[in-house]
């Protein structure tokens, strides 16, 4: 266990612990401390009630929509997930390539600096639609593989 | 002699309805919506998660029937379960972002926050690494060493009797030193 874990399990106990005292505490004197600190007793329970406005609406909108709309948790998550995903590629960069490509496209705009680009860049260009051309042949042969295995079942 | 057939397995009672569940949040009283409100500001600590956030995200799970609730739980311990699930939820997926995008130095104070990091992750990281420093949560209690040792055995997860009697303290005075450690932990802007 390391020690940022303990630290974190330190705070669901103490989070546990906060509720347990919540739960064990009467509603009028709850309502008292609230009062102290809000200057209006019902003003947490105001909020839950904005809240629950809110989410009766939302649980109400999505049955008529689709009936299967993400939650709000399920949303963010996904989010987080695509996001990590989408770093990753983010970070390899651009490659050689598209800006081989790029290049093209602005040689084409400004054709008098169209002679900038060596052979090598030729070659490259050259290796990238291989590239290209090899994952399309991958991918028509994972979905024929993957067509293969749907008629065997 | 007849062979005897094995006792049928006790049947579980189904889950409240969508209309039971309806009813059973509509018959929240004011005390017991407070209650969960403060409950959500607890485990929003732990979670990096606005405590509306979750109890709305609660709310949307138990009406929409993707979280059922079993007949004969008390509602109020059923709810902040809820509550305590989603915030674990978020508390793990924030962790695992943070590993991916943040290398923490296992020597480095949890408390501090390492320079340089803009982005969104970082920022979430910040927040929950200045979340997670008990010791800091310690020195609001240095004026009353027996809340210091209450709070510990809170931290360390001793419950009930056990921490009442490792505290030395009466019942009565036990209780007000847990409402005095409750109400200042409120009060902190963590």
């Amino acid at each position: 266990v390391s020690h940022k874990d303990v630290k974190q399990d330190a705070l669901d106990n103490l989070a546990d612990a906060l509720t347990q005292d919540i739960l064990d505490t009467p509603d009028n004197e709850l309502l008292r401390e609230v009062e102290e600190d809000y200057g209006d007793p019902r003003a947490l329970a105001n909020k839950f009630d904005q809240i629950l406005d809110r989410t009766e609406k939302q649980v109400s909108g999505t049955s008529r929509r689709t009936g299967g709309r993400l939650s709000l948790e399920d949303q963010r998550r996904l989010g987080d997930i695509l996001q990590r995903v989408y770093d990753d590629i983010v970070r390899q960069g651009v490659p050689d390539r598209f800006k081989i490509l790029l290049n093209e496209l602005n040689d084409e705009r400004e054709p008098g600096q169209a002679a900038a680009y060596g052979q090598g860049e030729v070659h490259a260009r050259g290796a990238g639609r291989e590239d290209v051309a090899s994952d399309r042949t991958m991918d028509a042969k994972s979905m024929d593989d993957s067509r293969r295995k749907g008629s065997q079942r | 002699m007849r062979e005897l057939s094995p006792p049928a397995p006790e049947a579980t009672p189904p889950p409240l309805s969508k209309a039971e569940v309806r009813s059973e949040i509509s018959s929240l009283t004011a005390g017991e919506r407070t209650k969960l409100i403060k409950i959500a500001s607890y485990y929003g600590r732990i979670s990096s998660e606005e405590p509306d956030e979750l109890v709305q995200e609660a709310i949307y799970r138990v009406l929409a029937g993707m979280r059922e609730w079993p007949r004969g739980l008390e509602k109020l311990r059923f709810l902040a379960g809820v509550i305590k699930s989603i915030a674990g939820d978020r508390k793990r997926a924030l962790r695992h972002a943070v590993k991916r995008t943040v290398p923490l130095n296992e020597e480095r104070e949890l408390g501090e926050a390492r320079p340089g990091l803009m982005d969104y992750e970082g920022r979430e990281a910040r927040g929950i690494l200045a979340q997670l420093d008990v010791k800091r949560i310690m020195t609001y209690f240095d004026d009353d060493p027996i809340a210091q040792k209450v709070f510990m055995g809170m931290v360390d997860g001793t419950r009930g009797e056990d921490l009442e009697r490792a505290s030395g303290l009466s019942p009565t005075e036990y209780e007000s030193k847990r409402k005095k450690i409750r109400r200042r932990i409120e009060k902190l802007k963590m």
